[in-house]
């Protein structure tokens, strides 16, 4: 009789505590393609893209400086065309599925409500402001060469040794192999080293890692813990007074 | 003096021709029908051998040993397992077995200043090693571990924010870190997981008795139990397999990390690392003086997980910046 109560009782617990695991979602591909965050200038202009947006000389006058516009807070202000140029340049694969269409939402006055994920799109290099003054890699009077702080000039689609003019041990990590991608084969023997440049993954205007939408967690969640969650060194201590 | 005389007539026997042994036409039938009622229950009892047939042909019954094997008797194996994987999923698989190069020790460095948590990682790995979707198996598991502490009972594998990383967190993938003195290998009764000579440690799927002491011997919780048939979509099956690595798992084995050997063997990265939109993930050859991880191993301050179990591990961490 007590036996039957019981497992009757434990029968009850285990209906109980039991719950069925939600069906399991298909992994957007998004998350299984090694897509770079952005494609450099030096990848567009290999694949044969549109390098367009770094035309500088379609709008700007060549050969003359264009004055700077500061705001209160000593930040350059950036015209809307440059906005644009930098979402441009983002490698939209990466976080997006080309099979399926990106929902735009609209604020009450009906302009496009910008996903966190694009918001760090802007100048916003450094904690400093006087790290986004646009003369400090590119040249003022050609806009499409850059410049490092010894005077060495590179152009647009070389900018690995223009960044590493002030962020030397990261690019002496790059040059190792350790900071960056390094994509295709570890044995040089076997097949090609792919390679990617600083600006792939970061935005020179803004070169903090771009936020990411995370993949679909575990199906089965973290079970509540039985340890106890408090410290046990300072608890032994107390045992000790 | 009465004598005694012998009583000439026979007496009436028991076992005469017309006694009760003789089979007459009721008992024949009565015993016939019992005989067959327990034929019947025999065949029923076996019946799921008949099912287990499908699941495990003759050749697979006798298999012997992968390091038993003969490169014929593999032949005819990787064969088999060809045949079954297109009748099961309508898709030729290049089945391989690939062999440890000579000189190769495989070491795995990932830095955590980098990792953001994206979860890209676990995900390619599913894809590329024909993980089971349902019930869901994932190798590598990422832990948001809150800054300041390394106590692993902190961290959670199921946070899922808007986006990644989190202010205040750091986030640490966790898959099988491939040890020097594998406490899995030490359990198996049977013999059916080994560490190779390039240092991965492998799965004989085909000797494994499912017994689950592996699981229960490591101490990063880096091997999964097949409980059920292993689910994968046809259309997402990876074709490209090898015996030891992402060939399609039967029911009621472990499996783990393998450092994706179809891939490493043949020379190329990992999926984990290809995948890694941030870098943070390096591989290589630890006797190639010149590799990347050589480089981070000499010029990083790298770390291993539960040092203090004298695991060896060749899985190391570090932060950088």
């Amino acid at each position: 009789m007590v036996f039957v109560l019981l497992t009757a009782g434990f029968l009850l617990k285990l209906w109980g505590s039991y719950s069925v695991p939600p069906p399991h979602q298909p992994t957007p591909s998004v998350f299984t393609n090694p897509a770079t965050v952005r494609l450099s200038t030096a990848e567009l202009t290999e694949l044969e893209e549109d390098v367009s947006g770094t035309a500088c000389y379609a709008c700007h006058e060549e050969g003359v400086a264009r004055e700077l516009a500061y705001d209160d807070n000593g930040m350059v202000m950036l015209p809307a065309a440059h906005k644009d140029l930098i979402y441009s340049r983002m490698n939209c694969a990466a976080c997006h599925d080309p099979e399926e269409g990106v929902e735009v939402e609209y604020d009450d006055d009906v302009n496009v409500i910008i996903p966190p994920a694009h918001q760090n799109a802007v100048l916003r290099h450094g904690t400093h402001a006087r790290n986004n003054n646009c003369y400090n890699c590119h040249v003022a009077t050609n806009l499409t060469v850059l410049r490092t702080r010894s005077g060495e000039e590179f152009p647009l689609s070389n900018t690995t040794q223009v960044c590493g003019g002030c962020h030397g041990p990261t690019l002496r990590d790059w040059e190792a192999g350790i900071h960056g991608r390094w994509n295709g084969f570890w044995l040089a023997s076997s097949g090609e080293q792919k390679r990617t440049g600083c600006t792939s993954c970061h935005d020179p205007h803004a070169p903090a890692f771009p936020f990411m939408i995370p993949g679909p967690p575990p199906a089965r969640p973290d079970t509540d813990r039985h340890t106890p969650q408090h410290d046990s060194l300072s608890d032994h201590a107390n045992r000790d007074e | 003096m009465p004598t005694a005389t012998n009583n000439p007539s026979p007496r009436p026997s028991g076992t005469g021709p017309n006694g009760s042994d003789r089979l007459d036409r009721r008992s024949f039938l009565r015993k016939s029908a019992v005989a067959a009622s327990g034929l019947a229950a025999l065949a029923a009892s076996l019946a799921p051998l008949r099912d287990l047939t499908d699941a495990m042909s003759m050749d697979e019954f006798l298999q012997k040993h992968y390091l038993e094997m003969t490169p014929e008797e593999m032949d005819k194996v990787l064969a088999r397992i060809t045949r079954e994987v297109e009748q099961q999923y309508a898709v030729r698989p290049h089945v391989k077995d690939y062999k440890p190069m000579d000189g190769v020790e495989f070491v795995y460095a990932l830095n955590l200043s980098r990792c953001i948590g994206c979860r890209k990682c676990v995900h390619a790995c599913v894809a590329e090693n024909n993980l089971s979707r349902d019930p869901e198996i994932q190798y590598i598991r990422v832990l948001e571990m809150p800054n300041g502490t390394f106590d692993m009972e902190k961290g959670r594998h199921d946070y899922n924010p808007a986006q990644v990383p989190r202010e205040g967190h750091f986030y640490m993938p966790v898959q099988c870190h491939q040890c020097k003195n594998p406490p899995c290998v030490k359990v198996c009764p049977v013999e059916a997981t080994w560490q190779e000579s390039d240092g991965i440690t492998v799965v004989d799927y085909d000797w494994c008795i499912g017994c689950r002491y592996c699981e229960a011997a490591c101490p990063y919780w880096a091997r999964r139990f097949n409980f059920a048939k292993p689910s994968v979509p046809k259309d997402n099956l990876n074709p490209n397999m090898s015996y030891l690595g992402n060939r399609p798992r039967p029911k009621g084995v472990m499996e783990k990390c393998h450092f994706c050997i179809q891939r490493t063997r043949a020379g190329r990265y990992p999926a984990c690392l290809e995948v890694c939109p941030t870098g943070s993930r390096k591989f290589g050859n630890i006797l190639d003086p010149e590799s990347e991880v050589s480089y981070i191993l000499k010029n990083k301050r790298v770390f291993v997980l539960k040092e203090e179990v004298g695991t060896l591990p060749r899985f190391f961490y570090y932060f950088d910046v």
